[in-house]
């Protein structure tokens, strides 16, 4: 009797104060996206997407924004102008105005960083254009938020877009000898575009990639498992057009004299099959015309593209790693000043493997 | 001078595995990599293995002197240095004891404010988990025992959650392989150690096993395993988070876990955390069972009366820790002390019972 | 209300006085026949006599019979079980378990007791609860003696002992012990004996009333004596070494030392072939948790974690619970007890208008409440979930302590979310670990980890695998049968 009452007791204590702060799903606003604005020095405008899920499950979303001086702030002032708490846990996207990535996303990622609740597989992008337009677009099938993550994602995975998420823009951060990239996105006729990649200086963008390099970028920068690519050659006066597909590419590097002055040798392979050619018939000879063409085309582009890096002095593609994971007592500042004139060599094996199912109609 | 316990308490030698693995695996785990990283970055994995061999010469020297003794520390003491300053020694053997179990306790509770429930009061969890904490000792040393075997056993599914992080995994972080100094390997070594404590409660429960001399083979898989696990998460860490991001990362385990989604659960450390609750209580069970086992040997009180006390003052003390930096204090004065036991103390005691065993045998 | 007993003390009673006082109760006939040969009166309770022995074997007897002497009449009678005494305890305690007593004057302080009880006893049936649909089809019934039967002629051997008790001072319950001499552990033999002698109380009524009495720890939610009405099971058991206690006038035999993995493991487990019986198995295991925890985990999830709830499910969660106002732990409660409710209407009511309170419950109710918007529809599959999976459980008692501890986690999963389950799961484990079964640890093989028997605990191994009785039992004769001739191998064509 007396540990039952002992027992009621304790749980009586314990249920008044031990109580914690609820988080009740339906009572909050989860925010599924977060975009930073430049507005003017020391000045950023946050803007926050919040799904508003109906009964009948149909998707519509809100935004929420705010103007102040830190992104802390802003994020606790969105909560001023909601009647329901926002919270950042399930938060997918980060957005940044391109002029606020040129300035420097220290702070606002520093913030994502310490707060406990946001995963690390959310995603970052630079914004060509402004940031709370973008999210103020609604889109049919998802809420905003949730279809910019399901777009960069799918044009990660079988698209150009390197493979991104906050954990890797904090790894190669942190990494010596090597500088984080993102890709920068627009409000294209109500769609989002894919514009290229912005080039980062530590956590400030310095420089952009246009669409068009990024197949190249990609291939040097990771294994891609899958891609497309398209090749413009003039036959006979003809301007005839190949796609290959099923582009698979492995990346190797070789370093020479290490301690003096390093020499890095680029090795691709890219192998893929013709799926797609203008011209009258896919023989053999196409297949080996199209790996030349593909070959010299990918070997200029990635050779004026690392040359533009060095110019930059940004080491996006890890040059730097690569040379300090094969050195003992590796020295960073000697490094900074060899590779601006470091020589590069880029080596490219195209092989076209299947030229279809069929050999053409003719 | 040999202590006996009843034939229905003792527990099997092959328990030992558990008995040590359990008690070596506490809240050190959700980020102990940051520490060791300091010292030598993409070397941590050795610093691991070195440490992990440094204790099985330290269970070893342990081993030898309980043989002998057929006894626990209070024995050894008493025939080394006499009943009133081996008592002393053992006395504060036991407020060791007693820190690391409020150590413990206190900081998986700053875990669980600062990545769950920052309100979370200090005091009515410390309450609630010490409630159970009495009930299992209450059960005498086999349900703590069981604790320490289910405490292993329950949360094993956790370590496959740590091939997720793998997807990320850049295993050019490794190299270049040894590229720190030995004075650097030591210094992470010392906080390397830290991670292996909680093997030296052998001295308390060596009397409860039956044939306690066979234990020690099991005793030793246990710590093996220990370094196994640690190894693994150190590869994985070290791949995972390049050096300068792993240094500014307190808790790396817990944030390892924040990459997994799986189709019906995301953010597994919330499901980490919860479950280090059940990971932490055979840390806590086997501290204060041992405390209160040491003060029923010193003063001849029960262990339920001392056991009491031990929590009592316990729910007094968690809740003063209030600020990060207190609790890291507390952390790192336990974890010394806990050191220095280790390296210094314990080889201190072999020598010198040797010396006396010598000398009685003249005699 | 011990008459009989305080009258039995006192010394200068007669046979006479006693059968006065019988008089007293209308079913008690005492009949005088001065007729025949020899004079004799008989006397017996009506309702525990088989009229039929009186009036074929004994009457007749009687009637014709010049025996004038006691002994020489128990002798002569064509009935064993007659006794010949004038002890008035054993006299009062015989004729109430229907002995007729006859004497040859009216005031004699001697009688023979002859024995002609009625045993009016259900059938042997089928088993209900535990039914399988292979493997025998009998239950235990009622009757003492039948259940005996039903247990010894399955083990034909002298070694099968079988101890019996009086139990209850007004009910008189007969209790038996069974165990096999020589394979059931005789720490374990003593402490049941021990533990069924020492039971003080007025009457039995069940076997449940033994088994609360006699278990370990009877604040513990979990029984720990497993109850089967299948005589197939007791036998099994007590082939390895377990403990059958069989009580009177109970349909249930309770079965000790046993474990908590046993509680999980259905009969028909060892009639199906391994692999399927450990997929069961396997399943059943699962729903036990799952029962445990789904609420539990619902009420923590949303009330603390949506960072775990993946984003289509989301949608689903919110969408469900946007007009609902109540928050999750009261939601979860209501329907908890709604279906506790239920379950309770059906198995007070006939089993047919059980089933269509149950279906009328279910849909109708179900239906109705997630269109008001008091529940959402979510919790309501995993509630239901959650219920049906709490009756796979084979042993009824435990399928009722798992809907019982539910109770608690979600009270901690409301308090702490997940953490609170683990914590409630720490309570769970040290209850589990301390309790124990006739001194045997409960949650073996589990803790203390014993691979031996854990070939037959979560899954069941083929039976060749497992040549030795469970660890658990400490059976002095451990070897069930010789292993070799199974474990030999043999080439390819050989």
């Amino acid at each position: 009797m007396k540990k039952i009452v002992i027992a009621v007791i304790v749980m009586v204590i314990v249920g008044y104060f031990g109580r914690v702060d609820k988080e009740i799903l339906d009572e909050l606003d989860v925010a599924t996206a977060v975009g930073f604005d430049y507005k003017g020095k020391n000045k950023i405008e946050t803007t926050a997407v919040v799904p508003i899920i109906n009964p009948d499950k149909d998707m519509s979303n809100k935004t929420i924004s705010s103007i102040d001086n830190l992104s802390k702030e802003s994020l606790v002032n969105l909560n001023q102008k909601s009647p329901k708490p926002v919270v950042n846990g399930k938060i997918e996207v980060a957005l940044y105005s391109k002029k606020l990535a040129e300035v420097g996303l220290q702070d606002y990622i520093d913030y994502i960083h310490r707060d406990p609740s946001i995963g690390t597989r959310l995603l970052l992008a630079v914004v060509d254009g402004n940031v709370k337009k973008m999210l103020g677009e609604s889109f049919k099938e998802y809420d905003t938020g949730t279809y910019i993550q399901r777009q960069i994602n799918n044009n990660i995975e079988n698209g150009l877009i390197p493979t991104t998420n906050f954990h890797l823009f904090l790894s190669s951060y942190y990494t010596r000898g090597m500088d984080p990239v993102l890709p920068i996105i627009e409000l294209k006729d109500k769609k989002i575009n894919v514009k290229g990649l912005a080039l980062f200086k530590g956590t400030q963008m310095v420089d952009s990639l246009p669409y068009r390099y990024l197949f190249v970028f990609k291939a040097l920068y990771e294994n891609i498992k899958n891609a497309g690519y398209k090749l413009r050659t003039k036959e006979k006066g003809k301007t005839e057009y190949i796609s290959i597909q099923g582009l698979q590419t492995k990346k190797k590097f070789h370093v020479k004299n290490i301690h003096t002055t390093p020499e890095i040798t680029l090795h691709l392979k890219i192998k893929g099959y013709i799926r797609e050619y203008t011209g009258e018939k896919v023989t053999a000879k196409t297949a080996d015309k199209a790996e030349k063409l593909m070959k010299d085309k990918i070997h200029k582009e990635a050779v004026s593209m690392i040359k533009d890096f060095q110019r930059s002095n940004i080491d996006p593609l890890s040059f730097g790693d690569q040379t300090r994971s094969r050195t003992r007592h590796w020295d960073e500042k000697k490094w900074d000043k060899q590779y601006k004139n470091m020589k590069v060599n880029v080596k490219v094996d195209v092989m076209i493997l299947e030229i279809g199912v069929v050999n053409g109609l003719s | 001078m040999k202590v006996s316990v009843k034939e229905q308490f003792l527990i099997s030698p092959y328990l030992a595995f558990f008995v040590v693995h359990s008690m070596q695996i506490g809240v050190g785990v959700l980020g102990f990599q940051r520490y060791v990283a300091i010292y030598t970055e993409q070397d941590s994995w050795i610093t691991v293995l070195v440490g992990g061999a440094a204790v099985h010469i330290v269970i070893w020297m342990m081993y030898k002197m309980l043989n002998k003794e057929q006894g626990d520390i209070l024995s050894i003491h008493e025939t080394t240095f006499g009943k009133w300053i081996g008592g002393i020694f053992t006395f504060l053997f036991m407020i060791y004891l007693m820190a690391m179990g409020i150590t413990v306790l206190r900081t998986f509770i700053e875990v669980l404010q600062v990545w769950m429930f920052p309100l979370l009061s200090t005091w009515t969890f410390t309450l609630v988990y010490l409630i159970a904490v009495y009930y299992i000792i209450a059960g005498g040393f086999r349900s703590v025992v069981g604790v320490c075997f289910l405490g292993v056993v329950v949360p094993f599914y956790l370590i496959f959650t740590f091939l997720a992080p793998l997807e990320f995994a850049n295993l050019r972080n490794l190299l270049p392989v040894w590229d720190h100094s030995i004075k650097e390997i030591a210094l992470s070594f010392k906080t390397m150690t830290l991670s292996y404590l909680g093997f030296e409660l052998l001295l308390v429960y060596y009397p409860f096993f039956k044939n306690p001399e066979t234990s020690q083979k099991w005793f030793h898989y246990g710590n093996l395993f220990t370094v196994f696990l640690y190894l693994y998460l150190m590869f994985i860490t070290l791949v995972y988070y390049t050096p300068d991001h792993l240094k500014r990362t307190i808790w790396a385990t817990l944030a390892m876990w924040k990459i997994i989604r799986f189709p019906f659960v995301e953010r597994f450390e919330y499901i980490g955390i919860a479950s280090w609750a059940v990971v932490i209580l055979p840390n806590v069970c086997l501290a204060f069972w041992a405390a209160s086992r040491m003060a029923k040997r010193l003063f001849n009180v029960t262990q339920k009366k001392a056991l009491l006390l031990i929590l009592v003052i316990t729910l007094i003390v968690n809740p003063l820790f209030k600020e990060r930096t207190e609790i890291d204090l507390l952390n790192s004065i336990v974890s010394q002390v806990g050191l220095y036991f280790i390296y210094g103390y314990i080889p201190l005691l072999f020598f010198i019972h040797y010396l006396m065993s010598k000398v009685r045998k003249k005699v | 209300m011990n008459w009989f007993k305080k009258e039995s003390k006192k010394e200068d009673h007669s046979l006479f006085k006693v059968i006065q006082h019988f008089k007293k109760s209308g079913d008690f006939i005492d009949f005088h026949n001065p007729q025949s040969p020899v004079p004799y009166w008989i006397s017996y309770f009506g309702s525990l006599i088989d009229a039929e022995i009186l009036h074929r074997d004994i009457l007749p007897f009687l009637n014709k019979s010049s025996i004038k002497k006691l002994d020489e009449l128990k002798a002569a009678l064509p009935i064993e079980n007659v006794t010949v005494t004038s002890d008035l305890e054993v006299i009062q305690k015989l004729m109430l378990k229907g002995s007729l007593l006859i004497r040859f004057k009216e005031k004699d302080s001697q009688g023979v007791l002859v024995k002609a009880e009625m045993n009016k006893a259900r059938e042997v049936t089928i088993p209900e609860e535990e039914f399988s649909v292979v493997g025998p089809k009998e239950a235990f019934v009622e009757s003492l003696t039948t259940n005996l039967n039903l247990v010894r002629k399955r083990l034909p051997i002298p070694q099968l002992e079988i101890r019996e008790f009086v139990i209850g001072t007004l009910s008189q319950t007969r209790v038996a012990v069974i165990y096999i001499a020589g394979i059931a552990n005789e720490e374990n033999i003593n402490t049941a004996l021990q533990r069924v002698g020492d039971i003080q109380f007025h009457q039995i009524l069940d076997s449940s009333y033994i088994a609360q009495m006699i278990s370990d720890n009877d604040n513990s939610p979990f029984p720990q004596l497993i109850d089967t009405e299948r005589p197939d099971r007791a036998v099994g058991v007590l082939a390895e070494g377990s403990i059958v206690i069989l009580v009177d006038g109970s349909p249930h035999a309770l079965i000790g030392p046993t474990t908590l993995v046993k509680f999980f493991s259905a009969l028909e487990d060892y009639f199906l072939n391994w692999q399927l019986a450990s997929v069961l198995r396997i399943i059943r295991l699962f729903a036990v948790s799952f029962s445990i925890l789904v609420t539990p985990i619902y009420v923590a999830v949303l009330n603390y974690h949506y960072e775990l709830i993946p984003k289509d499910l989301m949608a689903t969660l919110v969408s469900s619970r946007s007009f609902i106002p109540l928050p999750p732990f009261l939601e979860a409660l209501v329907l908890e007890l709604t279906i506790e409710l239920l379950r309770e209407a059906g198995a007070r009511l006939p089993a047919k208008v059980g089933q269509t309170i149950g279906i009328v419950g279910g849909i109708v109710i179900g239906t109705a409440s997630v269109e008001a918007g008091l529940t959402s529809n979510v919790l309501l599959i995993i509630v239901a979930l959650a219920a049906l999976a709490s009756f796979t459980t084979p042993v009824y008692k435990m399928s009722n302590a798992i809907r019982l501890i539910r109770f608690p986690f979600l009270i901690f999963a409301e308090l702490w979310g997940l953490v609170g389950i683990a914590i409630a799961f720490s309570f769970l484990m040290g209850h589990l670990l301390r309790l124990t079964s006739f001194g045997r640890p409960y949650l073996e093989p589990i803790y203390p980890p014993r691979l031996e028997d854990l070939k037959d605990a979560f899954v069941r191994l083929p039976f060749k695998m497992q040549p030795k009785r469970p660890i658990e039992l400490q059976s002095p004769d451990t070897i069930k049968f010789s292993g070799k001739a199974a474990k030999q191998k043999k080439d390819i064509d050989e």
